[in-house]
């Protein structure tokens, strides 16, 4: 354990300067051909889509803007049980801020909840009241970004224990409510699941946008029957990154830590397929979702760290984990906000509420009209509000 | 003999000084990921270490003229075709005439992550048995590259097996004269041979194959009940694969999500299909490195990668994986099954338990049935003297 240091972010011009040179020097190639109105990503990543983002990120984009933007939020590091950990630490405008712990996932970043980080902090500067305003901690992974590389593949599980370490013994936190999607929704699920305030821990709530840790029950009404078989269904055609990542990890990292427009597109494949891309000028079109600076700043972050090989890692820690089941006959007892974002997608997303209530002790249930996987990413403010809504919640029933 | 309609021409590989040169250069700037503790025996995927080592003799040491002179040192041609959709196919493909003039004609078709390189140290032994002091019949050898793969053209649209073996059976008539013919394969190429089998009964004399791809239609009443051997081997196949589909679930499902990569890194390229060659090679999986390179000599990999990174070839040929799948030629209609006398000769893999014979049978016409006890899934790469011993043999007794 170790006191937090500052830390700010400055990637040397070298890294950057050969990341755009590889970038640069990409040699276009073929791909199938896809009929007139057919789908371009029906094979992956759509070649004419990925060429003109990366003629973007060597004409306009600029990294050092984006750095600025993420050291524009204080951020810093510590060592828990031997893991390095970045986060960023905003202190709330309320008297008694109730501190939030924000966690992303794969292939996202810290940068993910920089909209919302004002909104809920101080919910004054949006028509709010300032004494909702909460202390907000936001680490990267063990593994991803800014935090360090673990000797071996950590996962969910491990990381929960590291987060409760986090805040309660270097940041001094007694209690703090809990939010995650992707990944971060497994972690916060065991932060309710094993460091929930009834089981000695400091977590109080939780609130999740992302089906993580689940209960081991069969379904069992039509409507959960339903879910579980569309969610096999697109796990079958969406769920082959999971299965490389969560058994060969270094097999597929020899191209992506090589290749920048590579892991580009592995990433940018991603967004497109999670993504709430239906309104906007072109429907359907990914940068109804994201910038192409949002999602370059958040490869970048990636890339320049070095880190696509470590935070692949955190699948095959899932896996040596055992999964992510809670054992039969228990379930999350720490009140649980559950976000049921209309994109997300199938294979992750939210059963029934039947279905999550064998698992949560469910206290809100909200169905916001838009957004997708990258829920807070996507949605800014509209996210903000869900979460808002659902801490001055625990706060009232207190 | 039908008379030879369609022309094949003369085809020498030569890859240019400048792609060379560009292979060279990309594989100084590797920028290598560092390895979790504990991947000694590739548990989480293709060993640092022997990344490390594989890259620098590509970069140092590895003579790719040699490579190509010895490649070339059998006569190979290229071929159009086109097919009923219009699309023109190039087959690439050695042409090895064996020494006798009643010469049986037999294809070998590879697999992936393989090229027609598979077989080359094959062709001689099966072309001129007399040479190797073997007395068994002499082969017209053909070894084509799978379309999309090596010196073959990159289809429009991805193609499966079952348009593969149409071609290769125009292939064999319509431009080399054969009526007739014999076939032989291991990996995707077993599944293209078996749906030539399938499709062109009439032509086929007999079929070798190392794999056994196509499934029986389990459900039908000529089927009988999976017995306990065959329940208890399907398990052990099942959970195996859990461990090691990863690269199929990507490449069968978005291959161009993985193909950026590929193409740009030949270290990536390396990574991806070396973790196959360990795996799935008869390799001494106690060691890191030393039974890896004892099994695929730096000479002989190198050369395999270098053929898909100078043909630019890897996204076509892991959208197999995507094109086999959606033509479902794998499971076999009700009744369907492999009429063609079938020889079957099992090279130890991995972990993997031997196929009951009884559940090749369901399939096939299996004739002659071998368990060899050395040689891998590239059996005839990594055992080239057992493997056309063994080859030679099968079609002598089913001939």
């Amino acid at each position: 354990m170790s006191a937090p240091k500052p830390f700010k972010i400055e990637i040397a011009d070298t890294v950057l300067d050969t990341i755009k040179r590889k970038v640069a020097a990409y040699e276009w190639h073929e791909m199938p051909e896809i009929a007139e109105g057919g789908d371009r990503w029906a094979y992956g990543a759509d070649m004419a889509y990925i060429r003109e983002f990366c003629d973007y990120w060597l004409s306009s984009y600029d990294w050092r803007k984006w750095e600025a933007l993420l050291n524009s939020q204080p951020q810093f590091k510590a060592t828990v049980d031997g893991q390095e950990i970045h986060f960023i630490h905003v202190k709330g405008s309320g008297s008694a801020p109730e501190p939030l712990l924000l966690t992303h996932g794969w292939p996202g970043s810290v940068l993910e909840f920089y909209d919302v980080i004002e909104p809920l902090a101080h919910p004054e500067k949006f028509g709010g009241n300032a004494e909702d305003g909460m202390d907000l901690v936001i680490p990267s992974l063990p593994g991803y970004g800014f935090s360090g590389k673990p000797k071996k593949p950590i996962g969910p599980k491990g990381t929960a224990a590291l987060w409760d370490k986090l805040m309660r013994d270097v940041l001094g936190y007694k209690t703090y409510i809990a939010q995650g999607g992707d990944w971060g929704s497994v972690v916060t699920g065991y932060l309710g699941y094993e460091h929930g305030m009834d089981k000695n821990g400091g977590c109080k709530a939780i609130h999740i946008n992302m089906n993580g840790l689940r209960p081991t029950v069969a379904p069992e009404t039509e409507e959960e029957i339903a879910w579980t078989t569309a969610a096999g269904a697109a796990l079958a055609m969406d769920g082959a990154y999971l299965q490389i990542q969560m058994t060969k990890p270094q097999t597929l990292s020899y191209a992506m830590m090589d290749s920048p427009v590579g892991a580009a597109a592995w990433i940018v494949e991603k967004f497109h397929s999670w993504s709430d891309r239906r309104n906007g000028k072109v429907p359907g079109h990914l940068e109804n979702a994201f910038t192409k600076d949002a999602m370059l700043t958040d490869i970048m972050i990636y890339l320049a760290t070095h880190t696509f090989n470590t935070a692949t890692w955190f699948y095959r820690g899932y896996l040596e984990e055992g999964g992510a089941s809670m054992a039969p006959g228990t379930k999350v007892e720490v009140p649980t906000g559950i976000a049921k974002f209309p994109q997300e997608a199938q294979a992750y997303c939210i059963g029934p509420r039947s279905y999550m209530e064998k698992g949560y002790n469910i206290v809100h249930w909200s169905e916001p009209e838009r957004g997708g996987h990258f829920a807070a990413w996507e949605t800014g403010k509209l996210f903000a509000d869900d979460v808002m809504d659902f801490v001055k919640k625990i706060r009232a029933d207190k | 003999m039908t008379h030879q309609i369609i022309p094949a021409d003369p085809f020498t590989i030569r890859v240019s000084d400048a792609e060379i040169e560009d292979l060279k250069r990309r594989l100084q700037r590797t920028r290598f990921p560092n390895e979790p503790q504990g991947n000694e025996h590739w548990d989480y995927g293709t060993s640092l270490p022997y990344m490390e080592r594989l890259v620098e003799k590509w970069r140092d040491d590895f003579d790719w003229r040699k490579a190509e002179e010895n490649l070339n040192r059998f006569p190979q041609y290229r071929a159009t075709l086109t097919d009923a959709d219009g699309e023109d196919h190039e087959i690439h493909f050695i042409y090895e005439k064996g020494s006798s003039s009643d010469a049986v004609p037999l294809i070998l078709t590879h697999g992936w992550p393989s090229t027609f390189r598979e077989f080359l140290d094959v062709v001689e032994p099966l072309a001129h048995p007399e040479r190797f002091g073997r007395s068994g019949p002499a082969f017209d050898v053909i070894v084509p590259s799978l379309i999309g793969y090596g010196f073959s053209s990159k289809p429009r649209i991805p193609i499966g097996p079952a348009a593969i073996a149409d071609l290769w059976h125009r292939l064999m008539t319509e431009v080399l004269g054969y009526d007739t013919y014999a076939a032989q394969a291991g990996d995707w190429g077993s599944f293209v041979t078996s749906r030539l089998a399938l499709q062109h009964a009439k032509s086929l004399r007999a079929i070798h194959l190392t794999m056994l791809p196509l499934r029986p239609f389990l459900k039908h009443e000529s089927q009988p009940p999976v017995s306990e051997e065959e329940s208890a081997w399907i398990k052990q196949m099942n959970a195996w694969w859990r461990q090691e589909e990863g690269y199929r679930s990507i490449q069968s499902t978005k291959p161009m999500a993985l193909a950026f990569a590929l193409v740009d890194s030949p270290a990536g390229l390396a990574g991806w299909l070396a973790d196959k060659y360990y795996r799935l090679g008869d390799t001494d999986k106690t060691t890191t490195m030393d039974g890896m390179i004892a099994r695929f000599p730096f000479e002989t990999i190198l050369t395999q990668l270098s053929i898909y990174w100078f043909s630019g070839t890897i996204n076509s040929a892991n959208t197999l994986y995507k094109a086999g799948p959606a033509e479902r030629s794998a499971l076999l209609k009700a009744s369907e099954k492999v009429t063609v006398p079938t020889a079957y000769s099992e090279y130890p893999m991995d972990t993997l338990p031997i196929t009951p014979r009884s559940w090749a049978e369901r399939g096939y016409n299996i004739k002659r049935w071998r368990v060899m006890d050395k040689g891998g899934h590239f059996a005839a790469m990594e055992e080239p003297e057992l493997f056309a011993d063994d080859v030679r043999d099968a079609f002598a007794e089913m001939l």
